[in-house]
C-alpha cells in the first residue's frame, strides 16, 4: 500500500515534532546521559538488524520492525516490557505485515541465537507463546495501525530518474539504514530522508565525476531544504557517537537502566 | 513482563467498553460476526471476532491483511473499520453494520433487476475497487458475497483477508487466490506476478452474473475452470493473448469458438456487453483498469444508474432484525416514485419495475435475461 503517505496513519497519527521527541527522551532518561540514550537506540537497532540478517529479511522488514519498536516505547518503558522480547516480536510482526511470514518458532530461535552471539549476559528466558502474547501488546499499543512507509522506494525511483551512479545509490541506501538509529522517520516524511541520504552520499562520494546534473537536480528540488539538512546533521551526530559506542558494554547498561526505572516507579 | 498495565492495554479496554454485542449473525471458519451497537451513540455495528486459536502464533495472515488494509482505506464504497480491540485470545474488528450482500440480492428471485440497477451496482463496486487499486492494494477475493449493501443501498467492498499490496515486480505472489469461479485465466495458469487486472476479471464475472442471475463461469474444479472459461469466452488466440499458444505441452486446450455475447446477454445494452468484454479480456495487459472502466461509455449512456436507495433489496436483511426494516423494504418496492428523473419522459428503473410487477409473470418471462445454457 504505497499510494498516499499523506493520508496514511503513519503521517496522521504517528508523527512527532523534534520538541516532543526531545521531551520523551528526557522523560525516559532518568540517570542516563543523552549519549547513553542514543547508544541504547543504536544497540536495539543493531539487534533487530542482526536477527533480520539471520532470517534473510528484506531491509524494509527490518525498518518496519524498528518503527514498531519505537512506537511501542514511546508510551512504555523497558521495565514495562522486556526490550529483548519486544525486538523479536517486532520482527515477527513486521515479517507478517510485509508479506514474508516466518514461523514463530524460527523467529524465537534466531533471536535467541542472535542474542547469545552478542553477549552471554543477555537474558532471554522466553518461550514461543511469549512472543505471541507480546505481539498482542504491541498491536494494542499501535492501535492496530500497521502500514509503515519507508524512504527506500523513493530512493530507488529517484535514483533511476537522475541516473545516480551505483556507488552513490548503495551509499545512500546504507545511510537510510542508519537513519533508523535516529528518530528521523518519526519527524520527516520518507522522501525528505531519501533526499538527505542522497545528498550525503554525493558529498561522501566526491571521487566520482562532479555531475552538474545532480547539482541542478538538488537545486530544482521542491523539498524544504532545512528539513533535509536537519536529517543530515542528525546523521552526522549519530556517526560521531558511533566512535564511543561499544556493544559489549550495552547489556549491562540496559539492565542498569531497567533497574533504574524499576526503582523510580 | 511486569504487572503494571501497559498503556496500549488500557486504551484497548476503553475501546472494548464502547461497544455492546447483541447477537450472533454468522460464523465462518476463522471468524464469528456479531450484531452490536455503540453504547453512547446507538450506532449499529458488526463486530467481527477473529479466533486466534490458542494464541500460539499470534495474529494469522488473513487477520493481519484485513486489519492492515482497512486501517488505511477510507471510501464510501469500502466497508468502514470503526475500531479494533482484542479480548483475551480474540481480535475484534468493529465494522459498520451492513444489512445484506450482493449474493443474497442476486439469488432472491422475487427481485427484478433493471439495467439501471446493474449499472448502479457496477458503478459503486468499481469505485470501491478503483480506490483500492489507487492505494496499490489488490483485493484478491472479489465475489458477490464480499460486496455488502448498506441500508441506504450503498454497495461496499468487504473481506480483505486476502488483500495485499502490489506493484513490486520482483516479488512473487501466490496464484492460489480468488474464489474459483471468479479467478482470472492468468491465475489459473499459475501467474505469480499480476496486477489489479485479476480483480477486474472477477468484476467482469460479477457483471455477467448480475445480468444472468446465475454464476457465469461455474467450473466444477480448479482443473475444469479454464475449460469452463474458454467454453464461455472462446479459447484465446495468439492475437488475443500473445504467448498463449506457446505454452508448454499440457496446455493444449480444446478450441472453442467465440460465442455471440450479445445473444447470451440479450437484456444488456451494447455498451454493457462491450465493457464486460473489456473486463473479461484474456490478456491481462490489455484488460481494462478500474478507473478506465468507470470512464466507459456504459456509465455515460442511458439509462442512468439507479439511485442507491432505490435499488431492489430483499425484504429481510441479514440480521433478520425488526419488523420495521422488513416493512420499509416492502413499502419501498411498491411505492417507488423516483423523483430526480420523474417528469423528463424517461422511465425510471423503479417505475419500470413496478410496471413489470403489474404484468403477468408469463409475459415478463421473455423480458428476463436468458440464463446460460
Amino acid at each position: 500500500m504505497a499510494a498516499n503517505y499523506w493520508e496514511s496513519s503513519q503521517f496522521q497519527r504517528f508523527m512527532l515534532t523534534r520538541f516532543e521527541l526531545a521531551e520523551l527522551d528526557s522523560m525516559h532518561m532518568l540517570q542516563l546521559t543523552s549519549r547513553e540514550i542514543t547508544h541504547i537506540k543504536i544497540y536495539f537497532s543493531s539487534l533487530v538488524l542482526r536477527i533480520g540478517k539471520r532470517l534473510r529479511a528484506r531491509q524494509e522488514i527490518v525498518a518496519t520492525a524498528l518503527v514498531y519498536f519505537k512506537r511501542f516505547y514511546i508510551n512504555n518503558t523497558f521495565y514495562d516490557l522486556d526490550p529483548y522480547l519486544m525486538t523479536a516480536t517486532c520482527l515477527y510482526l513486521a515479517c507478517k505485515v510485509e508479506e514474508n511470514p516466518h514461523h514463530i518458532k524460527q523467529i524465537w530461535s534466531e533471536s535467541k541465537a542472535a542474542f547469545a552471539e552478542v553477549s552471554p549476559d543477555i537474558r532471554f528466558p522466553y518461550d514461543v507463546p511469549d512472543i505471541a502474547e507480546c505481539e498482542s501488546y504491541l498491536l494494542e499499543e499501535m492501535k492496530f495501525y500497521l502500514v509503515v512507509y519507508h524512504p527506500y522506494q523513493v530512493l530507488l525511483d529517484v535514483s533511476e530518474q537522475i541516473k545516480l551512479p551505483k556507488p552513490s545509490l548503495q551509499a545512500a541506501w546504507s545511510i537510510i539504514n542508519d537513519s533508523y538509529q535516529t528518530d528521523a522517520i518519526f519527524v520527516y516524511p520518507p522522501h525528505v530522508i531519501a533526499v538527505a541520504a542522497m545528498f550525503l552520499s554525493r558529498v561522501v562520494d566526491q571521487g566520482s565525476q562532479s555531475d552538474v546534473e545532480a547539482q541542478q537536480w538538488f537545486a530544482d528540488l521542491n523539498v524544504d531544504i532545512t528539513d533535509v539538512l536537519q536529517v543530515v546533521s542528525d546523521l552526522l551526530v549519530l556517526y560521531g557517537l558511533w566512535n564511543t559506542y561499544s556493544e559489549e558494554k550495552m547489556p549491562e547498561l540496559v539492565y542498569r537502566y531497567i533497574a533504574d526505572i524499576a526503582a523510580s516507579n | 513482563m511486569s504487572s503494571k498495565a501497559i498503556l496500549g492495554e488500557e486504551i484497548n479496554k476503553e475501546t472494548e467498553s464502547l461497544y455492546k454485542k447483541e447477537k450472533k449473525l454468522g460464523e465462518g471458519t476463522y471468524a464469528v460476526v456479531y450484531l452490536g451497537h455503540h453504547i453512547k451513540t446507538g450506532r449499529k455495528v458488526a463486530i467481527k471476532k477473529i479466533k486466534l486459536g490458542n494464541m500460539r502464533s499470534g495474529l494469522d495472515m488473513s487477520a493481519i491483511r484485513e486489519v492492515k488494509a482497512l486501517r488505511e482505506l477510507r471510501h464510501p464504497n469500502v466497508i468502514e473499520l470503526i475500531d479494533v480491540f482484542s479480548h483475551k485470545t480474540s481480535l475484534n474488528l468493529v465494522l459498520e453494520f451492513l444489512d445484506t450482500d450482493l449474493e443474497i440480492v442476486i439469488k432472491d428471485k422475487s427481485l427484478v433487476f433493471m439495467p439501471a440497477d446493474i449499472k448502479s451496482w457496477m458503478m459503486m463496486a468499481l469505485r470501491g475497487l478503483d480506490h483500492c487499486h489507487r492505494c496499490w492494494l489488490l483485493h484478491r477475493d472479489l465475489k458477490p458475497n464480499n460486496f455488502l449493501i448498506a441500508s441506504n443501498g450503498q454497495l461496499k467492498l468487504a473481506d480483505f483477508g486476502l488483500a495485499r499490496e502490489f506493484g513490486d515486480v520482483k516479488r512473487a505472489m501466490t496464484s492460489q487466490t480468488v474464489t474459483r469461479w471468479y479467478r482470472a485465466p492468468e491465475l489459473l495458469l499459475g501467474a505469480t506476478n499480476y496486477t489489479g487486472s485479476i480483480d477486474i476479471w472477477a468484476m467482469g464475472c460479477i457483471f455477467a452474473e448480475l445480468s444472468l442471475r446465475a454464476p457465469y463461469l461455474p467450473g466444477a474444479s480448479d482443473l475444469e475452470q479454464l475449460t469452463t472459461t474458454f467454453r464461455a469466452r472462446g479459447t484465446p488466440t495468439e492475437d488475443e493473448w500473445p504467448g498463449v499458444t506457446k505454452l508448454p505441452a499440457g496446455y493444449n486446450f480444446e478450441r472453442f469458438p467465440k460465442p455471440q455475447f450479445s445473444d447470451l446477454f440479450r437484456g444488456s445494452s451494447d455498451d454493457a456487453v462491450d465493457l464486460m468484454n473489456k473486463m473479461l479480456a484474456f490478456n491481462p495487459v490489455t484488460r481494462i483498469g478500474a478507473s478506465d472502466a468507470l470512464q466507459h461509455a456504459y456509465f455515460r449512456s442511458l439509462p442512468r444508474p439507479t439511485a442507491p436507495a432505490k435499488l431492489p433489496r430483499p425484504a429481510q436483511n441479514i440480521a433478520d432484525v425488526d419488523v420495521e426494516t422488513a416493512d420499509g423494504g416492502k413499502k419501498r418496492q411498491y411505492e417507488d416514485a423516483f423523483d430526480d428523473m420523474a417528469g423528463n419522459g424517461i422511465e425510471t428503473a423503479a417505475a419500470a419495475r413496478d410496471r413489470l410487477k403489474a404484468e403477468p409473470a408469463a409475459k415478463r418471462a421473455d423480458l428476463r435475461i436468458s440464463s446460460p445454457a
